[in-house]
């Protein structure tokens, strides 16, 4: 089955990033959801509850995040700390939802202030719905079978490098724009977890956003001789 | 929007070149991975097909090596049923109902498996195989031949959420 592997184990640990180390994290927390190692069980209603996704946040000692470009090295397991905290995986959200569960005690910093008002008073909405758009594209370039909402908007497009980003409500309001335009377009899909919440999915609308088509995914190579469906209908035998 | 069952001769149609398989990517191209579902057994069908055809110098072994690459990348794309106790049990009841051999059951009763799992949403059967293709449109899938359901011109142009196929179970 599909996962995501966006962070690969086998990238050196030195030279990944802070997103790139609290996606590893992430991935294997919601790995093991699917885990029959009896004795995790009892420990996974709380590290992978059904219907939840993890998401994982490198903090310093005093709850602040630590830098989106800082080096893994910045963050030290005898003084920092790794924030877990879970988002359900079942809302459709082109509205505003509420915030989140305050996690920080340190005063906001003069930069998140800045950041704050721009989320009341987007001047560059056109350029954070662009930005918006090219993570998207990213993202469906990764190999993932579907683009769940909440997954891109709260732990892909928090690790890029906009200054927009860095709030949930900043995030919330870019998307919900992005949607009103049409450049994005949202559907649901069953989720076998929890099938009373379908999980709600986004796509780029490349021909709305301006962004190209990839190129053609499928390229078959040349066969020889009968179909390949002969060969397969003769191993399975022939009535 | 429909969900496409791509049985295995039907999905071996993406990495080889052969009759259907330019329409089936027209029709799946556009398509969201999340409703393209094939049986966890399929890659290794395929994958057992290609390389078969391969030793038989049928594929270059250059282009043989590109077509099992690009089947692992997809596979791990599309949403696979699992053969699960619940697949299996189809299957012993397909084989009681119908002239199957038993990987023809198993491909049919993971797509009867997904369609319990996506209640709400249509799944056509997409083979090459006329047999499973009568024994899908039996069990009351919409089917569709990549050959000659999408290759016949007046097929062509359709948009791929209205893509119709008849169950053939009459034949």
């Amino acid at each position: 089955m599909k996962s995501s592997k966006a962070a690969q184990s086998s990238v050196e640990m030195g030279h990944l990033s802070i997103p790139a180390a609290e996606e590893i994290i992430e991935n294997a927390l919601n790995e093991l959801a699917y885990s029959q190692d009896p004795g995790l069980v009892r420990a996974l209603q709380f590290l992978a509850p059904p219907g939840y996704q993890a998401i994982v946040e490198l903090c310093s000692e005093s709850g602040r995040s630590k830098r989106r470009n800082a080096p893994v090295d910045a963050w030290s397991p005898e003084e920092d700390e790794l924030r877990i905290y879970f988002e359900r995986t079942d809302e459709a959200e082109a509205a505003p939802r509420p915030a989140r569960p305050v996690r920080t005690v340190s005063a906001p910093t003069v930069e998140e202030e800045e950041d704050d008002q721009q989320a009341l008073l987007p001047a560059d909405m056109d350029t954070r719905v662009k930005e918006l758009c090219t993570a998207l594209a990213e993202a469906e370039r990764g190999g993932h079978a579907f683009i769940a909402l909440k997954w891109f908007r709260d732990s892909f497009l928090p690790r890029k490098a906009f200054r927009w980003n860095l709030h949930p409500e900043a995030r919330q309001a870019v998307l919900a724009e992005a949607i009103q335009r049409g450049v994005v377009m949202t559907s649901k899909i069953a989720n076998p977890k929890t099938p009373a919440y379908p999980t709600t999915t986004i796509r780029l609308n490349r021909a709305e956003a301006g962004i190209p088509e990839e190129t053609q995914r499928f390229h078959p190579v040349a066969v020889q001789g009968e179909p390949l469906a002969s060969t397969m209908e003769e191993e399975r035998g022939e009535e | 929007m429909n969900f496409y069952f791509l049985e295995a001769t039907a999905f071996a149609k993406l990495f080889v070149q052969e009759a259907g398989s330019e329409a089936l990517i027209a029709l799946l191209e556009p398509v969201e991975d999340n409703r393209k579902l094939i049986a966890a057994s399929t890659p290794l069908e395929v994958y057992t097909a290609i390389r078969r055809r391969e030793r038989a110098g049928d594929i270059a072994e250059k282009a043989a090596a590109q077509a099992l690459d690009s089947l692992r990348s997809e596979s791990a794309r599309t949403v696979q049923q699992p053969l699960n106790p619940a697949v299996l049990e189809s299957a012993l009841q397909l084989i009681d109902r119908a002239r199957l051999h038993w990987p023809d059951a198993l491909q049919l009763g993971a797509a009867e498996a997904a369609r319990d799992m996506f209640q709400s949403t249509e799944i056509v059967f997409v083979s090459a195989s006329e047999r499973l293709r009568k024994a899908a449109g039996a069990e009351g899938f919409k089917t569709i031949d990549p050959v000659k359901d999408l290759e016949a011109p007046e097929k062509k142009s359709e948009p791929v959420a209205d893509t119709e196929a008849k169950p053939l179970a009459e034949e």
